[in-house]
């Protein structure tokens, strides 16, 4: 701002009157104010996380409880079988194809009305639910890096560095089975 | 295992002092440039100061998630600007009746202080008249400002504070130089038409 209205306005001439008008210094105060609203923010903090770790434990939960409600139960299973077939096993493996000819004095069977297959399902051997039994001091730990996670107070390149400070796994003994040897029933023979 | 965690936790809390630090050190380092760009804006030093402290919070809560902290005095500039330009558009009104009280209040205080300066100094009524003129002319620039485009207006305005060049500008923006020079080149322009009536 020069004060002479006669001089050309230049681009350096605009430009010094802009800076000009932006010389604003902070008040002695601002830097203590700005700290006090960030404090402010820290303080929220672990609400913001009480409602994060709600969160999780709501979505851990509904996981959960979908994974044990689809989950089907160990073993083989017959579904959609109708009651009558449940004695006849071999209808059960080729229903429409196999029953039919047996069955001499029923009347054709029109294709509409042919019973609907039978399904058999059948599980894995091994069960469901598999299950880690854990001592109550590692499952404070876990618990306290679950609450760190979901204050989100974990930098991302800490975690991977977790390799090396995980204790070596202990090797898996073999496992060897005694072979099974059948004996025939004493009373059997005698029939 | 717990020990192990432990240890994890512990390092967490050690990164988390750092980031304090880190805050700490950016917020001491930006606070002009933040209160320039809400000021530029707002034009109340007090209102612009409130800006600059909220965007300061706003920064801090997601100073985590900032991957590249050398991009913070950009980002800081990007959301104190928005926050002002809210506050503005908020309450109109007001910060136009303020912004004319203050205006006010300098052109007055500029013709009493620079007439009696003036005098005690010996010299004529002129220079008093100078320093008033000094004062309107700062009225119709900053209405020239106003009323540019929202970006040739934070390119122009970015390019006065702390005497920024085409880099530093186009850093702050996150543009190419070239689009802050031909930022600039429309603001000057339209600038100095608003202005020209000034220059003669």
């Amino acid at each position: 701002m020069d004060g002479h209205v006669d001089e050309a306005l230049t681009d350096r001439r605009l430009d010094r009157e802009i800076e000009a008008l932006l010389v604003v210094e902070p008040s002695p105060q601002f830097t203590a104010r700005a700290r006090e609203r960030v404090a402010r923010v820290q303080m929220q903090a672990p609400w913001h996380g009480s409602v994060l770790r709600v969160g999780a434990a709501a979505a851990a939960t509904a996981v959960v409880v979908i994974g044990m409600w689809r989950m089907p139960t160990p073993g083989p299973r017959v579904s959609e079988r109708p009651p009558s077939a449940a004695s006849r096993p071999d209808e059960a493996v080729t229903p429409s194809v196999a029953a039919h000819p047996r069955d001499e004095a029923a009347p054709p069977v029109p294709l509409s009305a042919t019973p609907r297959p039978v399904r058999v399902e059948t599980q894995p051997a091994e069960g469901p639910h598999a299950e880690i039994v854990i001592s109550r001091e590692d499952a404070a730990a876990l618990q306290r890096l679950v609450d760190v996670l979901a204050a989100r107070q974990l930098e991302p390149g800490v975690l991977p560095q977790l390799d090396s400070v995980s204790a070596p796994l202990a090797p898996i003994e073999e496992i060897v089975l005694e072979p099974i040897t059948l004996s025939p029933i004493a009373g059997l023979d005698s029939e | 295992m717990h020990e192990r965690v432990d240890h994890v936790v512990g390092r967490l809390v050690t990164v988390d002092h750092d980031l304090e630090r880190d805050f700490e050190a950016r917020l001491v380092d930006s606070s002009r440039l933040a209160i320039r760009v809400a000021f530029s804006v707002l034009r109340q030093r007090e209102d612009a100061e409130d800006v600059a402290q909220d965007a300061f919070a706003k920064a801090y809560r997601s100073f985590r998630q900032l991957r590249d902290r050398d991009r913070f005095r950009a980002w800081l500039v990007r959301m104190t600007w928005r926050m002002a330009i809210d506050r503005q558009r908020a309450n109109p009104r007001r910060v136009e009746r303020e912004i004319q009280d203050s205006a006010q209040r300098e052109i007055w205080g500029a013709r009493g202080a620079g007439v009696e300066a003036g005098l005690q100094a010996g010299r004529g009524p002129s220079d008093a008249v100078d320093v008033v003129v000094e004062q309107e002319r700062a009225e119709y620039l900053w209405a020239a400002i106003e009323a540019l485009p929202e970006k040739l207006r934070l390119t122009i305005v970015l390019a006065g504070i702390e005497g920024y060049d085409v880099r530093e500008v186009a850093a702050l923006l996150d543009v190419p130089d070239g689009t802050v020079k031909s930022r600039l080149f429309l603001a000057r322009k339209a600038l100095k038409e608003r202005l020209s009536w000034m220059a003669t």
